[in-house]
């Protein structure tokens, strides 16, 4: 079938309801009304296949949850959706960047999961001036010596990940008795060099940085050991997520850790809902951060939880938050210029004017500078409440800012 | 030097050292019919991997979903695997005599197939399976903090190296089996019906396979990217210990398992934190150098 | 060669030389990716299908290349074929070393320790941070130039027949070896080692100079993967690579050199039509393709061709 054809059909299709959310169909239309405009059309640019695709797909389900919620359309115009499965390999995305632009002539990418696909498409996606909003990749190079000017980033920068626990770590286990552990990866080493410069501007002393193998550590336990023989009296982490997160957890439990020191870190320890449930009583405790969470009261969160709630596939993650604010700032900004995309620079200079909105997960600034959200982080604490384990909000640690060098 | 025969060397690394036991006891039971397939068939079975996909995500679904007894779950998934070797037998024979790469795009195929049944049946998110009640509490065990449900995945890979092995040396099947091995041609000449010998060697095989998806769910995890991983293990162990041998495989496990985790302590306790990663491979690579045909090949 | 063979290649190369003006900007893009990935299968072809060497990390060649391109166009100089050389130089000198300890070993031990080197270049570039940007891997890479022009290589049909250039200057050579008495040595140690080395033919020698010439090219292919993505990083090296080589040698056909190219078309048009037509599933058609190459088309597209050809004569 041709692949214009397909949308054709796509897009005459009736119930949203059958909005394909794991994907059957690459193009699709999210609006079923006919109406004189030209369809927005935006690439998803995302891992759809292999093991590390649960995320990204949350991502896109948050994302068609704004679209959803917000009568279809984007900055009043009706919405074409193209999937392009990068694959988890930048060389993979650099080829779905291509094709999106020469073949689909899409208006905007949006999504981007891994740093490492992100810094293979940037240059690409330089080249081809396409408008562009990242809604998880968080490698600090992108909003400083890699910034390009048709990038736009909703989520964060491995810096955001790092900063706010410094402080907090300083002030509750103290200024010594610190170890970080982190996955040796690029978005690890960020966060943890972030983390141990936070921590040490606010008078503390980290032990050591310990580094784990990535992509699998076949056994935690000698890490959380050489922790323990630092004297380690709390422990800041980063771990790859999923599988390694649960084995993470589960061994700081099993082999007693829990009894020596306090474990705390950056939100994907402890994301999405089924690796805590994986974890269970093993997590019990852990402080992490994060962006959102489904308990925040306000009108933003409701309109998400509510519309998310119709997909049946349960609680949303913070990463489908990532998709509904991604979108979020895509509407604002296509509003900016009354729908009309076609002049380039204008719509560009639209989305770094967004200025500041209120999101799910509270108020977010676009800087105009990095191009790099400014936002509120907030601190939580895993507890049982019945059968289920959750995550509610012990505190906001800051607002935080990616400073851009 | 010294530090490695201190007195306190077993005290300092005694989680480290069992877990290399449990980890290696884990890749032994899934690499048993990898090996064996390979002895008697001459076939490269990637499938393996799936096998332990398929028995990992059936004993979460039996445990976590079904409420069913752990030890039921694995009962379970041992008949669910024997299904399995049969449907396994009936792809793999017709490739026998084609050759090892014709048999890996094959298996690959049936890898990649299943792997994306997995994620269509169950999705992608990441479990693990609740141990059975009685061995869920960690214990205190000279002064360490350990997992009983390890110590129980210890126990159970060494019956089965035990059963395995008395099969082999101790029964007329092993004595064809072995004697397959070498050569076939000859044993089936002398009369002996060497193709239900390896057919019960593929069911068999399979069945510890998807056994082994279960034990080592609450360790390796419920994930879909899991499969790829533990084959990968197997396949290591199966070559360094010397293909289609079975004590070869089996200390080939506990060197493997030693080197990602005893290894991996000393290297943090000495100072050489960046060897870790390359303890795996290292590892089989320096064992292949030294030894071209594995540790028990021939 | 026959008259008609003759005519028959001229007019693929023909048509290879204008596909540009007949395909958009992205199948000219996927179309240059299918030559250097072609490039890089047929150079393991030399080992797997010619001497019966079955490799299983030949991506970390492909990949020590592709970093020595790349690192040269950061440090040194955006001069394309500079970049060639040294990524040529550097593979083969990685290979021969890697090489010496491989060539002892045979059959599935050969498999495993080059699965084994290949994963120890993986992780090497994983943690080589310093060198290697770990696993966000090296960016910022400068379009390559050819000597006084700057900007030529930049649209992506140039590039295309730049790629195709080398791709020809790699596959004729590689024809060359195979044609050559040093490559029916190689077909002689494929059917009997020890009778070749009774022959007098230095066997290890003969393997370990194969070994090094499949990663030399191996890493002339990563050198062109990294120019036209302007990036490298570790995922350009992981295992898939080396594995989707061997398959797309085998569904291509083996010891035909042309089987790996047209494996290689294959597997990339089937992936991008699957994964528009699948989004997330497209593995398991993939897979089900797989299976049937194998019970249906026994020695390949190349073998399935020939057969059909001989059919249609008849």
């Amino acid at each position: 079938m041709d692949r214009r054809e397909l949308l054709k059909r796509a897009g005459a299709g009736a119930a949203i309801a059958s909005v394909p959310l794991a994907g059957s169909s690459r193009a699709w239309a999210g609006i079923t009304r006919k109406t004189a405009t030209t369809p927005l059309r935006i690439g998803n640019l995302l891992t759809l296949s292999g093991p590390n695709s649960a995320p990204p797909i949350d991502v896109r389900r948050g994302f068609v949850a704004y679209v959803l919620a917000h009568g279809h359309r984007i900055g009043g115009r009706r919405v074409q959706f193209i999937d392009a499965d990068d694959g988890n390999n930048p060389a993979t995305a650099i080829r779905q960047v291509q094709k999106l632009v020469n073949e689909d002539h899409v208006d905007v990418i949006e999504g981007i999961f891994f740093s490492s696909v992100l810094l293979g498409v940037r240059d690409t996606i330089d080249q081809l001036k396409v408008p562009t909003i990242i809604a998880n990749a968080a490698a600090n190079a992108l909003s400083r010596d890699r910034k390009s000017a048709y990038m736009f980033r909703t989520s964060y920068s491995n810096y955001q990940l790092g900063v706010p626990l410094g402080p907090w770590a300083a002030r509750v286990i103290g200024k010594s008795g610190v170890v970080a552990i982190t996955a040796n990866y690029a978005a690890g080493q960020e966060s943890a060099a972030a983390f141990k410069d936070a921590y040490e501007k606010a008078g503390g002393t980290l032990g050591a940085t310990i580094l784990t193998p990535f992509p699998v550590t076949p056994d935690y336990q000698p890490y959380f050991q050489q922790a323990a023989d630092k004297g380690a009296k709390g422990v800041w982490a980063f771990t790859a997520g999923g599988g390694e997160a649960i084995k993470f957890v589960k061994t700081y439990k099993q082999f007693g850790f829990d009894k020596q020191f306090q474990l705390f870190g950056s939100n994907n320890m402890t994301d999405p809902q089924s690796v805590l449930d994986a974890q269970g009583d093993a997590a019990l405790g852990i402080r992490t951060t994060a962006n959102w969470a489904p308990t925040l009261k306000n009108k933003e969160n409701v309109l998400f939880l509510k519309q998310y709630d119709k997909f049946g596939t349960g609680e949303p993650s913070a990463f489908a938050e990532l998709g509904y604010i991604a979108a979020q700032f895509l509407d604002l900004a296509v509003r900016k210029v009354h729908g009309d995309t076609s002049n380039k620079a204008r719509f560009l200079a639209a989305m770094a004017s967004v200025g500041t909105w209120q999101s799910p997960g509270g108020k977010l600034t676009m800087d105009t500078k990095t191009h790099n959200v400014v936002e509120p982080v907030y601190l939580r604490n895993v507890v049982k409440r019945g059968s289920n384990y959750t995550q509610p909000l012990v505190s906001t640690l800051g607002i935080f800012k990616e400073p851009g060098a | 030097m010294a530090s490695l025969l201190a007195a306190n060397f077993f005290d300092q690394n005694f989680s480290a050292i069992l877990n290399g036991v449990a980890l290696g006891m884990l890749i032994f039971v899934l690499a048993i019919g990898l090996s064996l397939i390979f002895g008697l068939l001459d076939v490269i079975n990637l499938a393996h991997g799936s096998l332990y996909l398929l028995g990992t995500y059936l004993g979460y679904q039996l445990v976590e979903h079904q409420g069913l007894p752990f030890i039921l779950a694995a009962g379970i998934a041992i008949v669910f695997g024997l299904a399995l070797g049969l449907v396994l037998a009936g792809a793999l024979l017709p490739v026998r005599d084609r050759g090892h790469l014709d048999q890996v795009l094959l298996t690959l195929g049936l890898f990649f197939i299943v792997a994306d049944l997995v994620t269509i049946i169950w999705g992608r998110d990441f479990h693990t399976i609740t141990p059975p009640g009685f061995l869920r509490p960690s214990k205190v065990i000279f002064g360490h903090y350990y997992p009983s449900y390890r110590l129980g995945v210890i126990v159970v890979g060494l019956v089965i190296a035990v059963v395995t092995y008395v099969v082999f040396e101790r029964t007329q099947l092993g004595a064809i089996l072995r004697a397959a091995i070498e050569d076939r041609a000859m044993v089936a000449a002398l009369g002996h019906n060497v193709k239900l010998a390896t057919l019960s060697v593929v069911l068999a095989g399979s069945a510890l396979a998807t056994f082994a998806g279960v034990i080592g769910g609450p360790i390796e995890q419920v994930t879909p990217g899991v499969g790829d991983d533990v084959l990968l293990l197997a396949l290591i162990v199966v070559v360094v210990g010397g293909l289609g041998s079975i004590p070869g495989a089996f200390v080939a496990s506990l060197i493997i398992g030693q080197a990602q985790s005893l290894g991996v302590a000393l290297g943090q306790e000495h100072g050489l934190p960046q060897a870790a990663p390359f303890a795996l491979f290292g590892t089989m690579a320096l064992i292949l150098i030294a030894r071209p045909q594995g540790l028990f090949g021939k | 060669m026959t008259r008609a063979g003759l005519a028959t290649r001229l007019a693929v190369l023909a048509l290879l030389v204008a596909a540009p003006a007949m395909l958009d900007t992205y199948r000219t893009f996927l179309l240059t990716e299918i030559l250097i990935f072609g490039l890089f299968a047929a150079s393991l072809d030399l080992l797997l299908g010619y001497t019966g060497l079955p490799s299983l990390g030949h991506a970390g060649y492909f990949g020590v290349g592709g970093y020595a391109a790349g690192l040269f166009a950061l440090h040194v100089t955006p001069n394309a074929f500079a970049q060639l050389a040294v990524a040529l130089g550097v593979a083969a000198g990685v290979a021969l070393v890697t090489g010496v300890f491989a060539v002892r070993s045979r059959g599935v031990y050969f498999l495993m320790l080059t699965l084994a080197f290949g994963q120890l270049l993986w992780v090497l570039a994983l943690n080589w941070t310093s060198l290697t940007g770990g696993s966000n891997g090296i960016y910022g890479i400068p379009a390559p130039t050819l000597g006084g022009s700057s900007s030529w290589l930049v649209p992506s049909d140039h590039f295309y027949w730049y790629t195709l250039g080398v791709f020809l200057v790699g596959y004729v050579a590689l024809k060359f070896v195979v044609a050559s008495p040093f490559g029916r040595a190689l077909a002689g140690i494929r059917g009997n080692e020890e009778r070749m080395g009774s022959l007098g033919y230095s066997v290890p020698l003969s393997k370990l100079a194969v070994f090094t010439l499949a990663g030399a090219i191996a890493g002339f292919a990563g050198a062109l993967a990294c120019q036209q993505s302007k990036y490298f990083s570790p995922d350009g090296m992981s295992f898939d690579v080396s594995a989707v080589a061997v398959v797309v040698i085998v569904i291509g056909g083996q010891r035909t050199l042309l089987g790996a190219v047209l494996g290689a078309a294959f597997y990339y048009v089937m992936r991008d039509q699957l994964s528009d037509a699948l989004s997330s599933h497209w593995q398991l058609v993939l897979g089900a393709v797989f299976v049937l190459v194998v019970y249906l088309l026994p020695g390949g597209l190349v073998s399935g061709g020939r057969r059909l050809q001989r059919r249609v004569v008849r």
